[in-house]
């Protein structure tokens, strides 16, 4: 489904992603660990398209296609979705509005009818249950108010409704406490399917034991340093990335 | 005098305007031609209120009048809404397409041609002249053939709203000048539209005292979506009386040159003026505010609250200042300004002043010039929507905070659509012609 090839970017003048290799078939879930600077969350970035990222080599290609090559727009039409680390507030443009704004830009992208508001609605409901969150929040403003742990699940709810086909969660466990930690997860595990692909980026382990990853892998100095099975992460849990091979630390 | 529209001006003797058999009339009209052709000019070329204005290129315009057309409004694209309207076609009065039956009792609505000479002196507010250092509204004195007088009872209430509807419809450029008056009466509470809809070009004047009383409670919304080859140049005066209140929320949408004059005055303790405007220009549009309003007893508090969105070769303007007077003692004025610019070629020029001339205030301003968050575009980019579709959000998202106020429910529904609209349909999408 992801093929990245020897990827290096630039930020601000400084080489992040270092020829970065990963290769992600479709239902597998990867996750991705490393420490402060090693170019996890350029990766995320990078892969939905953001601004401000110069892509100085390598190849990314998803289901055959140069994603590097597409807006962001339409690499969310093709199915790929970035669950941010900080979700934007954005006052003033209404939660339900904008999702169904994205969902029928989506589907009209891929030639398929837009919902009526109707239809719409009743996918919202049944998404919601999900992750438990309050009706309320969807006649906010995006994130506005929201509190960190309602952006999060508020994003895990956006992947739900938007079902992409490669999701991507930056550093979603970050200032969770236990209990959304588990919903954020569920929510997660919800959407596991043959055709769903997630690429999991975290700091720490204690999210990787309510999503079970299949691959793990260990970025550090902007390529993949080691990769394994999910013991790779209780390794680095108990030993920390200074345990890593000297030439990939 | 080089100035084609004067000419014009001074060319009309008023036989053939309202209130033409009044001897009090003619005068005043009289008077305003003689401001005219004193000056030379609708302003001179170097006052400040003025300096943003193509004011020469306004002035060279040679502008007949125009007739009374006779097509019906509905063909115009103004939808009906229930309650009493007033039609102006034109700059006509058009009988046949507004509707009074459905003023309340204590309310009155009168067309300046149907004045009788008792009226023309109850009403006498209508014949001064503002008193500002230019000729704008000697301008509209000296010409004005439609208008209207709202006179609401004391404790009257009118929250139907009353609708106000000016139609261009010419098929070549004219003048037109509409005079108007609004009287409150003590606690009289009175809800109304005002919109300025359809085609048209040339240029149009619009000047309109509003007068509340004690207590009075005004709720003013201004939609202008004016034809795109319109000038229209509005003067609202307003004066509050004490306890009094007024809520404005303009929405400067169309019109390809657009100039508001406000002008308010707090006359009494604890009269209140809240204003939100919001203006979004495109192409080559330009949208300006010049805000006169003062603070002339103690106890007043004033909140203006602007947002201007400048794409293309478009401008937006805001000047002027608020004034707190010697003696405006416990005071509250703010001015929060916030704008955005789309493009490179657009500008926005954010001028206000605060002269404070009295003790214990309380004044705040802020005024912001930027560009939309990348940060937010990115994010809804992300989701699937595509530039234009995030930038049209975020735009309208920006403006939309300053209607949230609006408490009529249809009014506040229709202000939001116009401007989603109007965002959504930027021929150049924001990005330089």
């Amino acid at each position: 489904m992801l093929t990245i090839e020897n990827l290096c970017v630039r930020v601000g003048g400084k080489d992040i992603l270092q020829g970065l290799s990963l290769q992600v078939n479709a239902g597998e879930v990867h996750a991705i660990m490393g420490p402060n600077g090693a170019g996890k969350s350029t990766l995320g970035n990078v892969l939905a398209g953001r601004d401000g990222y110069e892509v100085t080599g390598g190849s990314v290609r998803f289901e055959g296609t140069d994603l590097l090559a597409m807006e962001p727009e339409a690499r969310a039409a093709a199915g790929v979705f970035l669950a941010f680390q900080y979700p934007v507030e954005i006052p003033g443009v209404n939660n339900t509005y904008f999702l169904r704004a994205a969902l029928n830009a989506q589907r009209l992208a891929r030639g398929e009818p837009e919902l009526d508001s109707v239809q719409f609605l009743k996918l919202v409901r049944e998404k919601l249950k999900i992750l438990d969150l309050p009706d309320a929040l969807l006649h906010r403003g995006v994130n506005e108010g929201f509190s960190g742990g309602e952006k999060k699940r508020n994003e895990i709810f956006q992947m739900a409704l938007l079902e992409p086909k490669l999701a991507i969660l930056d550093e979603t466990d970050s200032g969770l406490d236990i209990d959304a930690l588990r919903q954020v997860a569920a929510g997660v595990n919800a959407q596991r399917a043959p055709g769903r692909s997630f690429i999991v980026i975290t700091h720490y382990q204690r999210l990787l034991e309510h999503i079970r990853p299949d691959v793990v892998h260990v970025l550090a100095n902007g390529r993949i340093a080691a990769s394994g099975g999910p013991e790779l992460a209780r390794k680095l849990e108990a030993e920390g990335y200074a345990g890593l091979p000297q030439e990939a630390a | 005098m080089g100035s084609a529209l004067l000419a014009a001006a001074l060319r009309e003797d008023g036989s053939a305007l309202p209130g033409a058999g009044n001897a009090e009339v003619q005068a005043a009209r009289s008077q305003a031609r003689a401001r005219l052709q004193l000056r030379g000019g609708l302003a001179h070329a170097n006052s400040e209120r003025w300096r943003y204005m193509p004011v020469r290129a306004l002035e060279a315009q040679s502008l007949s009048a125009g007739e009374a057309p006779v097509s019906a409004v509905e063909p115009m694209g103004v939808p009906r809404v229930a309650g009493p309207r007033l039609v102006f076609a034109d700059g006509y009065f058009a009988p046949s397409m507004s509707d009074l039956r459905a003023l309340p009792p204590g309310a009155v609505g009168l067309s300046l041609a149907d004045l009788d000479d008792g009226q023309w002196a109850r009403y006498a507010q209508l014949l001064q002249l503002a008193d500002t250092e230019d000729e704008l509204d000697a301008l509209n004195l000296a010409q004005a053939r439609g208008g209207f007088v709202l006179d609401v009872s004391a404790g009257s209430v009118l929250d139907a709203p009353l609708e106000i509807i000016h139609v261009g419809n010419a098929a070549t450029p004219i003048a037109t000048h509409v005079r108007c008056l609004v009287r409150m009466g003590a606690g009289a509470s009175v809800t109304l539209r005002e919109r300025h809809v359809g085609g048209g070009s040339g240029l149009a004047t619009v000047s309109t005292r509003w007068i509340l009383e004690e207590g009075a409670m005004l709720h003013v919304v201004q939609q202008q979506q004016a034809g795109a080859s319109l000038s229209l140049l509005r003067r609202d005066e307003f004066r509050l009386a004490a306890r009094s209140t007024l809520r404005l929320h303009a929405l400067e949408l169309g019109a390809a040159l657009s100039r508001r004059d406000l002008s308010i005055r707090l006359d009494g303790e604890d009269a209140c003026a809240e204003v939100r405007q919001v203006a979004l220009t495109d192409g080559r549009q330009h949208s300006e505010l010049a805000l006169d309003l003062r603070h002339a007893v103690g106890g007043t508090r004033s909140e203006l609250r602007c947002r201007a969105v400048a794409s293309a070769r478009a401008r937006a303007v805001l000047h002027g200042a608020i004034m707190i007077e010697a003696g405006a003692d416990r005071s509250d004025a703010s001015l929060d300004t916030r704008n955005l610019l789309l493009s490179e070629s657009a500008e926005i020029d954010v001028r206000p002043t605060m002269e404070i001339h009295a003790d214990e205030v309380r004044a705040a301003h802020g005024a912001s010039v930027g560009q939309i968050d990348p940060g937010m575009m990115f994010y809804l980019r992300s989701r699937g929507l595509s530039q234009s579709q995030a930038r049209a959000m975020l735009v309208a998202a920006h403006c939309r905070a300053l209607l949230e106020d609006i408490v009529h429910p249809v009014l506040r529904a229709d202000a939001e659509a116009a401007l989603d609209a109007v965002v959504a349909n930027w021929p150049s999408g924001g990005q330089p012609a």
